[in-house]
């Protein structure tokens, strides 16, 4: 293959992949100049094992590449995720529903928030799945793991996550509610 | 349904991974349990505020750029790729890997070499003091032959039966060697013929087994047993004796011949 026709297949099969790539660096290292250099360095190892690259998603093989690069590179090793204090946000109780309005007109900014502070492991699934629209095996194969720790990851990275908002947002009308309180008196 | 089973699939139900069994199962749960449906408003309405556009990074503005300009500028094989590689990483240069790789190879290859020469060495250690072995019991036994016979035409087919192969056995008295017998032994994990010739008052032991190979005689010595030991015709053979080693080769000689 001529070098300018590798490169012209790798830009249609992998780097039109780059959002996804600088996506997920970006949820990895949390700053743009890391993300922008683990990026940068992920496509320059993919475009030189390209010859090797021969299934059809390039997408998949992108992120295996970024995410392998993020691991190992800085000799990072994927975290325990954190554990979550139940007591801290609180257990959601079942009774009415007013999460799905508490939810109503929460702003992205605090979802944002939420995520990053999910572990690592709950919060590179729910990114995969929710942000790369990724399939449940496409994700097994991202992370290297089976599908099943992808399934419980997703539903305890969403439980977590759902638990983590209500109590801020309840917290945060309960405050109001004070305020109102006391202006009121 | 039960609710444990209700929210181990709620995720797949949310993310349309689930097959319509197990959808309709859900369904009919979710009809019934109203604290197993709130649950799913909420994730759904979660799912829903994760599917934010705005929570999704794009690729800052010319970063593609970028990086096919790095890929153009710098082909893997151009020696400029090479020149910038050396400079940051000198072990990402193909050929320096190359050489690496080749020393790497070599190394390894004489580590096997010298593990097989060395197994190789063990094993024949073992089995000479095996043969030994054998020797010195053949003699306190009392056990010298199963067929004292110094005819080999009464010796040979004796092991008929007994082994799954058929030892060449000469009776060698005319030249001094006269033939004692035959027996069965063990060596090797198998079973194994020894003949048994004398030499005046010393008792020679000859083991014989099937093998590969050919190669000449090879004297040893061992707890002051004289051995010898060579392959020919597909067999294995150890002739163990207290006899001189000038003499014990001679008799090797003739049953070589």
């Amino acid at each position: 293959m001529d070098h300018q026709e590798k490169i012209a297949r790798f830009e249609a099969l992998v780097l039109r992949h780059l959002d996804s790539a600088f996506n997920l660096a970006r949820w990895f290292t949390h700053n743009d100049d890391d993300a922008r250099d683990l990026v940068q360095e992920a496509a320059l190892r993919a475009f030189k094992a390209f010859e090797s690259f021969k299934g059809n998603d390039g997408k998949v093989w992108l992120l295996v590449i970024v995410r392998n690069l993020f691991y190992t590179s800085i000799s990072r090793k994927p975290q325990e995720p954190a554990v979550f204090d139940e007591e801290v946000h609180g257990a959601g109780e079942p009774s009415a529903n007013p999460e799905v309005l508490l939810f109503r007109d929460i702003e992205s900014r605090l979802v944002r928030q939420a995520i990053e502070q999910l572990g690592p492991e709950f919060r590179e699934v729910l990114v995969l799945r929710e942000l790369e629209g990724l399939s449940y095996r496409e994700i097994a194969a991202v992370t290297n793991s089976p599908l099943g720790t992808v399934m419980s990851r997703l539903a305890r990275g969403r439980e977590h996550l759902r638990q983590a908002l209500a109590s801020y947002m309840k917290g945060r009308t309960g405050q109001k509610g004070n305020r109102n309180a006391v202006s009121g008196k | 349904m039960q609710c444990l089973e209700s929210s181990r699939i709620r995720d797949a139900y949310l993310d349309g991974e689930i097959d319509a069994l197990h959808s309709v199962e859900l369904e009919d749960h979710l009809a019934t349990c109203a604290d197993c449906r709130m649950n799913l408003e909420s994730q759904r309405v979660l799912k829903g505020l994760l599917q934010n556009a705005s929570l999704r990074f794009s690729a800052p503005v010319g970063l593609q750029d970028e990086i096919l300009r790095s890929l153009t500028l710098a082909p893997p094989e151009s020696p400029v790729k090479e020149a910038i590689a050396a400079d940051r990483r000198w072990l990402a240069v193909p050929a320096v890997r190359w050489r690496l790789a080749a020393a790497g190879l070599c190394a390894v290859l004489a580590g096997v070499f010298a593990m097989l020469l060395w197994s190789r060495g063990h094993a024949e250690q073992r089995l000479a003091e095996q043969v030994v072995d054998n020797h010195i019991r053949s003699m306190m036994a009392n056990h010298l032959a199963d067929v004292p016979s110094s005819d080999q035409h009464s010796v040979k087919p004796w092991f008929n039966g007994k082994l799954s192969f058929s030892p060449n056995v000469a009776d060698l008295a005319a030249k001094g060697f006269p033939l004692a017998g035959g027996r069965l032994d063990y060596m090797d994990n198998q079973n194994v013929a020894a003949l048994v010739y004398r030499r005046r008052a010393h008792i020679i032991n000859v083991f014989i087994y099937p093998a590969s190979g050919d190669t000449s005689p090879v004297l040893t010595q061992r707890r002051g047993y004289n051995l010898v030991h060579w392959d020919s015709g597909g067999m294995e053979y150890w002739a163990v004796s207290d006899l001189n080693a000038s003499e014990l080769q001679e008799l090797v000689a003739m049953l070589r011949s």
